[in-house]
């Protein structure tokens, strides 16, 4: 086990070796602090060590995520000239931080156990899930590593954790940094303000929603492979969030360990739905604020957060019409189904735009496009079909893309292929399901019929990786 | 536990079987000449030269070499051997840095008796720009080692040049690995770089009309946009010098990684030219709120002050020859007609054009009086009333 903590000491090193002094004091501060917190003691002076001991994580995730964004608001803000020099962000510090304020508060509550220090060192810095997640709970991860079975080698899990490692890799290599081609030109052309067709935008904007799905979905189902081949088992971070039918199923399904930290440990402690609907309300908002600004200092990343907060309180302020005055059933057909799917997409899609894009200015040009706030240009062809009818509606017939330097012909497909296998196939999660396995292992007893696809998906990532690769998720 | 250990062993198989195929028909083709067994004859190059320098290298014979980027593209290797003597090679690679270029220079220099190298020094800077190509990707082909150039083809891009070569030119092979990107090849070494005669590059010169016409062109977005943003800018009142996320003209790149090999290989004759850039793209960097001239004539001054002191390195200013201040010649901001280097070989060998401690003042002023008379609004209105997307 010390030999696993130290590789993966070494793979947070490689980055940047510096950044190594950062991790040791955090996990060594952290373990001592939740010590004493678990020891017991005055609970007075328990709340002071608490408070010292999350004041200290966050005041460090503070001082380089933040620190730089702050200098330049106040600048703007009041036309100074304070000058701070660009702070890299140390890797992986938005996650380990959160990971270790949840053990701090857990042992303030007597949630947790003495736990042995190489444990709790593996733990912080298990390297499959260290640099962008899933954001693990010490009560799922730490008695896993007393466990005799782990670390040895076992074909099911090479196997299983090989064949989810294979998807999430695909998902990346393949999926991911495909459509993300489609989608950086109409986000750069969209920084300048240039001339977008209403289709290009909505092209650029959907590219992004696909790759940012396959990218951080695909990172997830890696660790979690990589886990499985240790014999330990991280949760599960997506659970095919563009099927959600509501904003509040949406955040069950996407980054589910953000949201269960989001919920445990921001939401409640705020005081949940204890004190009313107007707090309920406003903790919501302020939860997801306070998330969006986990995910960056910028104020796209603010604005998303804060259309994700008023989404909430829409969608529970709906539920409680819906249920509690309309007494509707909950029961839903399938119209009522797809018509719920697609506004939810349609919100998240929004959404997505201001989290992608460099400035929020950027972000309403695009907004404003995909509206048809800047005209819209349909194929030069169908202008015999409809002729005058549609242009007095403001309609055009000059082609449906133009402007930005995305090859949409091709990048069409991929987004229809990517859609449909976003919203209609099987997760990662559902194939390495007991059920799945075991019909995948009488599938293949006689005719390797499994053993070629992922050979051949291995082959074909193999020689994909020589493309340009960027983890989206890296920067959070 | 058996039947996972039957689908562990299969799907490893098979990864390995395709594989194995895909590497042994790439090492028989060899589309850039790195592994050494030439099995089949060489039929055409690849013109991504950041990989295909090596096999160049490794291959052929010459003596003298340009390694510049996009704006040393166009200088005829073969001009070059009869004006300046020896045998040159043109190994500039587009919009590389100089950090990249050294990775080429070190491996050239040690590989060869290089008896003349021209290099063009144009913006130096860490940030990597052209993101796209990793050094890492490439640069184990310069280590020496010639094994591990092996690498290189587990990779999907080299396929379709399977079907470039003659004995594999059939459509089975096109279905199979993708059709030959021939646009990405040349028959010789001669023409690898060049760009000057190409229609998508050729026909932006001739005239703000022909930028007009071909706004939709990145390159040319980009250069009227930063036209018309420059003219924005110099009306706004000077604020401070905003830190920049990187440094354009840093110096120190250029000791880091050229001052070296200039002391190191005494018996070579380092010919360095600052591309010379169109007049508007000097007077932008004058008008920005932080006048970036400056810190790009600062890099030049430095630049003379530091090779001084070596016999074997000239130095070279054409940003005072009248073509500049005529967009005609220029696609862009910055790339010039490929014509004038014919005459820039000319000044090379009759030493013409020397910039030095002694006439950097002389040249620099004049060059920043007729900086200073430039109107970048004319020309701004112009291409605002023909704004592309």
């Amino acid at each position: 086990m010390s030999w696993l903590v130290l590789c993966s000491l070494f793979f947070y090193g490689w980055w940047n070796p510096s950044y190594l002094y950062l991790i040791l004091f955090s996990m060594i501060f952290n373990y001592a602090v939740g010590m004493m917190l678990g020891n017991g003691g005055l609970q007075r002076t328990r709340k002071y060590i608490l408070a010292i001991g999350v004041a200290i994580n966050l005041g460090l995730l503070g001082y380089y995520k933040y620190a730089n964004f702050f200098v330049k608001q106040v600048n703007e803000a009041f036309g100074s000239n304070y000058h701070l020099d660009t702070i890299i962000l140390p890797l992986a510090i938005s996650f380990f931080t959160f990971q270790q304020v949840a053990f701090l508060v857990d042992a303030y509550h007597h949630e947790t156990k003495e736990y042995n220090f190489l444990h709790y060192c593996l733990f912080v810095t298990f390297f499959p899930q260290l640099i962008a997640g899933p954001i693990v709970h010490h009560g799922e991860m730490l008695p896993q590593f007393s466990r005799e079975s782990i670390f040895k080698f076992n074909y099911k899990h090479i196997s299983v954790g090989l064949f989810i490692f294979t998807i999430g890799l695909f998902k990346k290599v393949i999926f991911a940094d495909h459509v993300s081609a489609y989608a950086t030109p109409v986000f750069s052309a969209a920084e300048i303000h240039a001339s977008l067709t209403f289709f290009e935008a909505w092209g650029g904007a959907l590219a992004y929603t696909l790759q940012l799905y396959f990218d951080f979905s695909g990172y997830s189902d890696m660790a979690i492979g990589i886990a499985y081949m240790f014999g330990i088992k991280i949760p599960i971070n997506f659970n095919s969030p563009y099927k959600s039918a509501n904003i509040i199923e949406f955040w069950r399904r996407w980054h589910i360990t953000l949201s269960r930290f989001l919920r445990d440990y921001l939401y409640f402690a705020l005081g949940g739905n204890r004190k009313g609907k107007f707090r309920r309300y406003m903790n919501l908002f302020l939860t997801m604020f306070l998330g969006g600004i986990w995910h960056g200092a910028g104020w796209t990343f603010i604005l998303w957060g804060m259309l994700h907060g008023i989404y909430l309180i829409i969608n529970h302020i709906w539920r409680k019409i819906r249920f509690e005055i309309l007494k509707c059933s909950k029961e839903t057909g399938l119209f009522e189904t797809i018509t719920a799917r697609t506004i939810t997409l349609l919100a998240v899609i929004i959404g997505w735009v201001y989290f992608r894009a460099e400035t929020v200015s950027g972000a309403n040009h695009l907004v404003v496009t995909m509206f048809g706030g800047n005209g819209i240009s349909l194929p030069t062809g169908l202008r015999s079909v409809f002729g005058d009818k549609l242009e007095g509606l403001g309609i055009v017939f000059k082609g449906m893309f133009g402007g930005s330097s995305a090859n949409f012909g091709e990048g069409m497909v991929w987004i229809a292929f990517l859609s449909i296998i976003a919203i209609a196939a099987p997760n990662s999660q559902q194939f390495i399901s007991p059920a799945y396995q075991k019909t995948i292992l009488r599938i293949n007893r006689k005719i390797p019929v499994f053993g070629i696809f992922l050979g051949t998906a291995l082959y074909y990532i193999f020689i994909n990786l020589g493309s340009k690769a960027e983890f989206l998720y890296f920067n959070f | 536990m058996k039947k996972y250990k039957f689908f562990l062993l299969s799907s490893l198989a098979v990864f390995l079987l395709l594989l194995l195929v895909h590497m042994t028909i790439l090492v028989i083709v060899d589309p850039l000449s790195i592994t050494g067994f030439k099995i089949l004859n060489r039929e055409f190059f690849i013109k991504e030269m950041r990989f295909q320098v090596a096999g160049i290298i490794n291959n052929f014979d010459f003596d003298s070499a340009i390694v510049g980027t996009s704006m040393a593209e166009n200088f005829d290797a073969e001009e070059a051997s009869k004006t300046l003597g020896g045998k040159f090679v043109n190994l500039s690679l587009s919009g590389s840095l100089l950090k990249e270029r050294k990775v080429v220079l070190d491996y050239l220099l040690s590989e060869k008796k290089i008896k003349t190298l021209i290099i063009s020094l144009d913006d130096s800077t860490d940030y990597q720009r052209n993101g796209g190509i990793p050094i890492e990707s490439w640069s184990f082909l310069y280590d020496g080692n010639y094994w591990n150039n092996y690498f290189v083809y587990a990779n999907r891009k080299y396929m379709p040049y399977i079907n470039c070569h003659s004995i594999f030119k059939n459509r089975l092979v096109s279905f199979l690995f993708g059709a030959c990107p021939a646009r990405k090849t040349r028959d010789k070494i001669s023409s690898l770089t060049e760009w000057q005669s190409d229609p998508a590059h050729n026909k932006r010169f001739g005239g703000v009309d022909n930028w007009i016409k071909n706004r939709d062109n990145e390159q040319v977005k980009q250069s009227i946009h930063r036209i018309i943003n420059a003219t924005i800018t110099a009306d706004r009142k000077p604020s401070h010098k905003a830190p920049s996320a990187y440094k354009l003209y840093d110096y120190s790149q250029f000791k880091k990684y050229i001052i070296p090999l200039v002391k190191h290989y005494k018996n070579t004759r380092f010919i360095l030219f600052f591309p010379p850039y169109s007049i508007f793209e000097y007077a932008i960097l004058s008008q920005s709120s932080s006048n970036n001239l400056n810190d790009y004539l600062n890099f030049v001054k430095d630049i003379i002050l530091e090779t001084e002191q070596y016999h074997n390195v000239e130095l070279y200013w054409f940003g005072n020859h009248n073509f500049v201040n005529h967009i005609a010649n220029y696609k862009d901001l910055d790339h010039y007609n490929g014509s004038y280097n014919s005459m820039f070989l000319k000044e090379f060998s009759e030493k013409k054009s020397i910039i030095n401690k002694a006439n950097y003042f002389k040249i620099i002023n004049e060059f920043q009086q007729r900086v200073k008379k430039v109107d970048l609004r004319k020309l701004a209105e112009k291409f605002r009333m023909n704004r592309p997307g």
